[in-house]
This record gives C-alpha cells, sequence and structure tokens, in this order.
C-alpha cells in the first residue's frame, strides 16, 4: 500500500519535473528569432506538396466512402423492390426464363449420339401364301417385321447392327447349322409345337434372328435368301 | 505510415499546424542540423507523426501546443540523428548502483518541496532516456505511441523508461547522500 503510494508520488513529481523542465527550455526559446524565420522556397513547397496530397486523400476517402453509402442504399432498395415484385406470377415467370435461358446459354450442352435414329427396314421379298404385314417396329437399335397367317402362324424377322445375347434353352431345341445362300446360320428348332424356330445369321455387321411357327426348312432358307 | 484523415476538419487542423507551427519546427530542428534536405524529409516525418495526435494538440493554447511540438520535434530529431550517428547505448549497469530504490528518496522530497535534485538529475540524463520521459510526460504518449513516434520496439521504451526510473533515483540518492 505503502509502496503504490510512493510509486505515484514519485510518478507525479517526475512528470511535473519533466514538464516543468520542458517549460524552462521553451523559455529560452526565442520567439522573435522564430517569427523572424523565413522558409526556404523549396521547403515550404514541399510542406505544401505534402499537406495537398493529405488533401486528396481526404477528399478521394470522403467520396469513396459516399459512394459506398450511396451503393448500399441502392442494392437494398433493389432487393426489397425485387422481393416486392416476385409476388406476382408474371415477374416469377419471367425470372424463370431467364435463368432458363443462361442455364440453356452457359449450362446446358448438347450430345450428339453416333447411332443411327431408326435401323435401315428391311424387306422380305418372299412371304409364303396366306401371312400378311401385322407388326413392324423400328428403334435405334433394331427393326423388326412380323408377319401372321389366320392360322396363327407368325414369321417375325429382327436386325440390329448391334450383337445380342439370345439365351435359349436348348432342351427342348435341336441346335444345328443351317447354310445359306451368303452365310452359315444356327437354326434352333423347336421339339415342342408351343415354342417358336430360331434362325441366327449374320451378315457383315448386320445380325438377323428369323422367328417362325413354320418348320418347313425349305421355306425359311427361301424367305431368308430373299430378305433385302 | 500511409496517413489519411477520417474528416475534413482534421484535414483543416493540419494545415494550420503548418501554418502556425512550420517555421517553430523548421527553427527547433535547424538547432541540431544545417543539412536542408534532412531538414525537409524530418519536417514531413515530424508533420505526419504529429497528425496522429491532432487530438492532442490544442490550436487555441498557443504556448502549450508549442511547447509540444517542440518537444516532439527535438525528441524526433535527437532520435533519428543518434540512430544515423550509430552510437551505442552506454552500458547501464556500469553507472548504477541495482538496488531497489529507496523510498527514503520520495520522502525526502516531499518533505523538503524541493524539486532542484530531480530537476538536476534530469537534466543530466542521457538524451534517450530524456526523450522517452518528455514524450511521456509532456506529448502524454503511451509506450506504443512512443514507439511508432520514435520508430522503437515497445520493449525499448519500457526499458528506456524503467532505466530512466532507476537511473534518477540513484542519482537522488546520491545527492542526498552528499549533501
Amino acid at each position: 500500500m505503502a509502496n503504490d503510494y510512493n510509486n505515484e508520488m514519485w510518478e507525479s513529481l517526475l512528470k511535473a519535473t519533466v514538464i516543468k523542465n520542458s517549460l524552462n527550455d521553451l523559455e529560452n526559446y526565442p520567439s522573435e528569432k522564430i517569427n523572424k524565420v523565413v522558409l526556404p522556397e523549396h521547403y515550404d513547397y514541399k510542406m505544401k506538396q505534402l499537406i495537398k496530397r493529405l488533401r486528396f486523400r481526404e477528399l478521394s476517402r470522403t467520396t469513396l466512402r459516399y459512394c459506398k453509402k450511396i451503393v448500399s442504399i441502392i442494392i437494398f432498395i433493389t432487393g426489397i423492390s425485387f422481393a416486392v415484385l416476385l409476388q406476382f406470377e408474371e415477374v416469377r415467370a419471367a425470372c424463370h426464363n431467364v435463368i432458363t435461358s443462361i442455364c440453356d446459354k452457359y449450362i446446358q450442352f448438347s450430345f450428339t449420339n453416333d447411332i443411327a435414329e431408326t435401323t435401315e427396314p428391311i424387306i422380305l421379298n418372299y412371304i409364303p401364301d396366306g401371312f400378311r404385314l401385322t407388326e413392324t417396329h423400328s428403334t435405334k437399335l433394331r427393326y423388326y417385321v412380323t408377319y401372321s397367317n389366320s392360322d396363327g402362324d407368325i414369321i417375325r424377322l429382327q436386325t440390329s447392327s448391334k450383337k445380342h445375347i439370345y439365351q435359349i434353352d436348348v432342351e427342348h431345341y435341336d441346335l444345328y447349322e443351317l447354310e445359306l445362300d451368303n452365310a452359315t446360320g444356327q437354326f434352333f428348332k423347336s421339339k415342342d409345337k408351343r415354342f417358336e424356330n430360331y434362325l441366327y445369321w449374320n451378315i457383315n455387321e448386320s445380325y438377323y434372328i428369323l422367328q417362325t411357327t413354320l418348320t418347313d426348312e425349305n421355306e425359311i432358307r427361301k424367305i431368308v435368301e430373299n430378305v433385302k | 505510415m500511409i496517413l489519411v484523415f477520417d474528416t475534413h476538419e482534421e484535414c483543416d487542423k493540419f494545415t494550420k499546424l503548418y501554418e502556425t507551427y512550420g517555421k517553430t519546427i523548421y527553427f527547433t530542428l535547424k538547432r541540431y542540423t544545417n543539412d536542408e534536405t534532412l531538414i525537409e524529409d524530418l519536417s514531413q516525418d515530424i508533420f505526419i507523426r504529429l497528425a496522429y495526435h491532432l487530438d492532442k494538440i490544442d490550436l487555441n493554447n498557443y504556448k502549450k501546443s508549442q511547447n509540444y511540438i517542440i518537444t516532439a520535434t527535438r525528441n524526433y530529431c535527437i532520435n533519428y540523428l543518434r540512430d544515423k550517428s550509430k552510437i551505442q547505448e552506454e552500458s547501464f549497469e556500469a553507472h548504477l548502483n541495482l538496488s531497489s530504490p529507496s523510498d527514503e528518496i520520495v520522502d525526502n522530497m516531499i518533505r523538503s518541496e524541493d524539486l532542484s535534485y530531480l530537476e538536476k538529475a534530469i537534466g543530466e540524463l542521457n538524451e534517450i532516456y530524456r526523450s522517452v520521459l518528455e514524450l511521456r510526460y509532456v506529448n502524454e504518449f503511451s509506450n506504443e505511441e512512443i514507439a511508432a513516434f520514435l520508430n522503437l520496439q515497445k520493449r525499448t521504451v519500457e526499458t528506456r523508461l524503467y532505466r530512466a526510473n532507476l537511473l534518477l533515483k540513484d542519482k537522488l540518492r546520491g545527492y542526498l547522500h552528499g549533501k
């Protein structure tokens, strides 16, 4: 406690003495001499340049401060106005359109595949009597055509530019090769009348499957050899 | 050190400070050096540094402001010239009996109401110690402000203030015992 008091007293005395010393020094300062001092031209110019520079900085800073305030107010008002406008369906629709067009322009990308839209149709130049066209179907990967007659027999021919895997239950089929005009086919002959026969062959990059209830191999060969 | 004024008033006050005390600063610096280029550079530095303490300068009180400005200018100049000449700080311990400062010194001064010994001791202090004391008590700078003003580390300012106190007490002890 006494120590704190002494420290405070010392600090006060020291402060008073330092100030007194400083004032004593100032007493010796010749005011008349100071007043008579003529500042060198270059010195005065340099100091005035400093003041000018500082004034410019102050002005720039003030301007910038006001600009920031104005921009903040504009952004705030715009935000509020936009929020109000969004209450209207027309505005929302317009915004949606804008966003969509931006997405279309900058985000969406288009991709064109190299697969043809449709597979080339096939023409069967020979169809047994009594059969008529009942169905044709074309996709990017395959084309098939179906003929049928009044007895319920069908002839369905499929073609595709892509190789497919067919799984056929061999338990109900006899499998052997069938020599055609310009290819060798794999013939899956059904042992059960409920199941259809399948003939599979390929020419170049085209793969063909004939699915039919006909059992006469010559008739089948004739149909196949007249496929164009 | 990039100085930018917050308000137009501060800028005006700074201009007035130069108009009123430009000659005082020039005259003070001229007492320490005759190099006009150096005076120009030091004046700029001092004005920029004073600009950070405009709130402490009362332009309506000429005498007080003049004292403030002269003290700041003198100490800045002394410190600059001292740094430039690379004078080594003299060994502190060599001059000092590092026993803890006695309360007897303060008691004695209070009793006698005599500050002449303290004045004398301050007058005999090395410039580097007197500078920090004057900036602290006349200019009312904090330790950080003194450090910024004199381009020193805050720790150096604290050390100089501490040493100044010890040196003064040591000198006073010597005076009292020699009385």
